[in-house]
């Protein structure tokens, strides 16, 4: 014991300092710091993000780099947790990033916020958490479309529809919570009335009580705001339930996570999902142009379609070499100011970022879908929105 | 927070602390080496944060923080023999104590006070019920208070629900300015300090003779006099208490606080830190926080070095993680630090000709001699 104190603090002074190494690469490359979950509950997303980060990095790099230089990831895995979260972003801060692609996992990323803006750089996130952009950060930009961008979508589409009688139900998450409340705001300019509203917990496992009173209600359709486990289970229980009003699920259910385990409670149901994911659906056009550019180099290198966390990574830093270009510079805030006033279309849909909206998508971003043999079809909402949107004149 | 604070003076009136004060007779002159010891540990950690870089001094401050709980698991694992897999919470509570404080525009540091005070009442509490249990009941308790807190913080909007309370401002005192790394840093070594201090006082007391007493059989405690239930109690509030004040560090350097941040693996993994350090030893429990924090860190730069195939994080964080946690268990099950100083005190105090004079002691218990040899 005695001898164990100096040995302990000299153990201490090494590991620390052998931390301290590893800043790399040759000078003219530009640092762009990297956090993903690389392990923990987020570990697929992470792994899927990463993969198509560092696609689309390759690809700039092939064609030239940024401003002539190459961009060099530092990756830091925050373990799906949000104390490493803060970890691997200040070991990232340590190489002098000009601008930091954030975590898929949405704990870790709220966490890192606050050092973000002391920090004063430049922070990309690959979450979809409307409360990174509400209210607005200075540093922080969003890359996939928020719970209140989807709400206004499925308002639009239901009312349109003459589904005028919704009932709305979400988890007690931050997601289904967000999805909720914008819900609530644009009801009314939409004349969309909301006969059900029923929160569950993330825990739930039996709908039973929700499914039975959306059942003697009967609204025109049901729009579930989940994430995760209970997504399936209510997918699956409203299946079951002798309900006719149509199911709506949202974007965190257009992948083969959702459809997979859903298996044949999925078919039929409607399902809103970022235009990437139904790509070969578009018109002819640059957004469709977009979209197979970045399918064929991810599938070129992996052998499979980019999940939706691929092409938010890819997004993401299609988005960070737009702006870096359109700065003509790597000072971070040049390129916090070219981001705030950037227009681009990326397979997420046409960004349009302002002063007071870090979001960058509308609704246009976002295709109502069916659920046909596993696969996801557009609506003819959907395919008519198209034409005007995305179609060449 | 009376009940530190009393320590706390007392032990400024009793001058320098002896820090493996758990297995040291109160009272004894400490040796040279060991003073020296703990000097020059103190001195290097207090420096530490002096040449750290920002990365370092991130790892830094989770490492002292982490500590302060850590420390508290220890005492009451060790010690009062109770077990808590919900230490957590209480470092939660101090976090949102001191936020939502300051939040409303009371002075940080008088969130950083009210933080452990919180924290230790609500150990109280809980504690009246709670302790009735023993051993997997009271764990499996813990737990589910961890839960409940979970789902309590999700309803309430004063505590910011799901989304969670943002833009907490940074520690300051008086208008001066602490909230960079390097101040927090310097912040949590101090909390830490007074967390070590506060402990060793307890542990060289009356009170802390009678825990020890406590942990090897409740019965034969009770029947010496010693007042079991207040005492068990106290301990846990002041567990507790330690994480609350960690915790408040910790809202002002992260500034944002929700739900997500406090999974009930955090609980878990303070309760491993303290037992691959070694229960009811401080320094166990520094040393296992350091350890583990260290270890968790440098499996994880590995995983993303340039050069490491796709599977290097997944293999290094859970098997390699889990080897070495497994390995730690298995040939040292009282701890590192406990088996180090069993080694060092056999090689120390016995001549090489005799060693199984001492050897012949029970190592893992209380009561080992000092290494300047006593008879």
């Amino acid at each position: 014991m005695r001898r164990s104190t100096p040995l302990l603090a000299s153990l201490t002074l090494v590991v620390a300092m052998t931390a301290c190494e590893g800043s790399a690469g040759d000078d003219d490359s530009i640092p762009v710091g990297y956090i993903t979950p690389l392990t923990g509950a987020f570990s697929n997303l992470g792994e899927d993000n990463q993969k198509a980060v560092e696609a689309a990095v390759d690809e700039i790099n092939t064609d030239g780099g940024v401003l002539g230089r190459p961009i060099e990831l530092i990756t830091q895995n925050d373990e799906s947790n949000p104390d490493q979260g803060i970890l691997a972003f200040n070991e990232i801060m340590n190489d002098e990033p000009v601008a930091v692609i954030g975590s898929a996992s949405s704990n870790s990323a709220m966490a890192v916020l606050e050092h973000v803006e002391r920090e004063q750089v430049p922070y990309i996130s690959p979450t979809p958490a409307d409360e990174q952009v509400a209210p607005v950060r200075d540093h922080v930009f969003v890359v996939p479309a928020i719970a209140g961008t989807y709400a206004e979508r499925a308002l639009h589409y239901l009312s349109d529809e003459g589904m005028d009688e919704v009932a709305v139900t979400y988890s007690e998450t931050a997601y289904g919570e967000a999805g909720y409340e914008a819900m609530v705001e644009g009801a009314d300019e939409h004349g969309v009335d909301l006969v059900v509203e029923e929160a569950f917990e993330q825990e739930t496992t039996d709908f039973g009580h929700i499914l039975a009173e959306i059942e003697s209600v009967g609204p025109d359709a049901t729009i579930v705001w989940a994430s995760g486990p209970p997504g399936i289970t209510i997918a699956e229980q409203y299946a079951g339930a002798d309900i006719e009003a149509p199911l709506v699920m949202t974007g965190s259910q257009a992948s083969h996570l959702w459809t997979d385990p859903a298996g044949d409670s999925a078919e039929g149901v409607t399902v809103l999902s970022s235009i990437g994911v139904v790509g070969e659906h578009l018109p002819e056009g640059e957004q469709q142009d977009v979209i197979r550019e970045m399918t064929e180099v991810f599938e070129a290198e992996h052998g499979y379609a980019p999940p939706q966390f691929a092409q938010d990574g890819y997004t993401a830093v299609m988005l960070l070499a737009a702006a870096i270009e359109e700065a003509g510079s790597t000072e971070r805030a040049d390129i916090r100011d070219a981001l705030e006033n950037l227009t681009l279309t990326t397979p997420n849909g046409t960004f349009d970022y302002s002063e007071t909206d870090h979001a960058g998508l509308t609704g246009d971003a976002i295709s109502v879908n069916v659920v046909e043999d596993g696969e996801f079809v557009p609506t003819d909402w959907s395919t008519e929105r198209f034409g005007e949107t995305y179609g060449e004149e | 927070m009376s009940i530190s604070a009393r320590h706390g003076a007392r032990q400024a009136r009793r001058g320098p602390a002896e820090p493996h004060a758990a297995y040291a007779r109160p009272r004894t002159g400490l040796p040279s080496p060991v003073l020296g010891g703990i000097a020059a540990t103190a001195l290097a950690t207090l420096l530490l944060p002096l040449v750290l870089d920002r990365g370092g001094l991130a790892l830094y401050i989770d490492i002292a923080l982490s500590a302060c709980v850590v420390v508290g698991i220890s005492l009451l694992m060790g010690f009062a023999g109770q077990v808590s897999l919900g230490q957590a919470v209480f470092f939660a509570i101090g976090g949102y104590t001191a936020a939502v404080l300051v939040l409303n525009d009371v002075p940080p540091l008088v969130g950083l006070l009210a933080a452990p005070v919180a924290a230790g009442l609500v150990a109280l509490l809980l504690g009246v019920p709670l302790l009735r249990l023993h051993g997997h009941h009271l764990a499996f308790a813990t737990i589910a208070v961890h839960l409940i807190f979970l789902v309590v913080v999700q309803q309430s909007d004063t505590l910011g629900g799901n989304v969670g309370l943002m833009g907490i401002p940074g520690f300051s005192v008086g208008g001066i300015d602490l909230a960079d790394h390097r101040s927090i840093a310097f912040v949590s070594w101090g909390v830490l300090a007074v967390v070590v201090l506060v402990s060793h006082n307890v542990i060289t007391s009356r009170p802390g003779r009678a825990l020890r007493a406590l942990a090897t059989s409740e019965t034969a405690a009770e029947s010496a006099g010693i007042p079991v239930g207040r005492y068990k109690l106290t301990v846990f509030a002041l567990s507790a208490a330690f994480a609350g004040l960690a915790g408040s560090v910790w809202a002002y350097y992260v500034g944002f606080l929700s739900p997500g941040m406090f999974p009930v693996s955090m609980s878990i993994t303070f309760v491993v830190m303290a037992a691959v350090g070694g229960m009811g030893s401080i320094w166990g429990a520094l040393f296992g926080t350091t350890a583990v924090k260290l270890i968790v860190s440098y499996l994880g730069m590995l995983g993303t070095a340039g050069g490491m195939p796709d599977y290097a994080p997944a293999v290094l964080s859970y098997a390699v993680y889990g080897l070495l946690l497994i390995l730690i268990l298995l040939f040292l099950p009282h701890g590192v630090v406990p088996a180090l100083r069993d080694r060092i005190v056999r090689r120390w105090s016995a001549p090489p000709r005799t060693p199984l004079d001492t050897a012949g002691r029970d190592p893992g218990k209380a009561g080992l001699p000092p290494a300047n040899g006593r008879p």
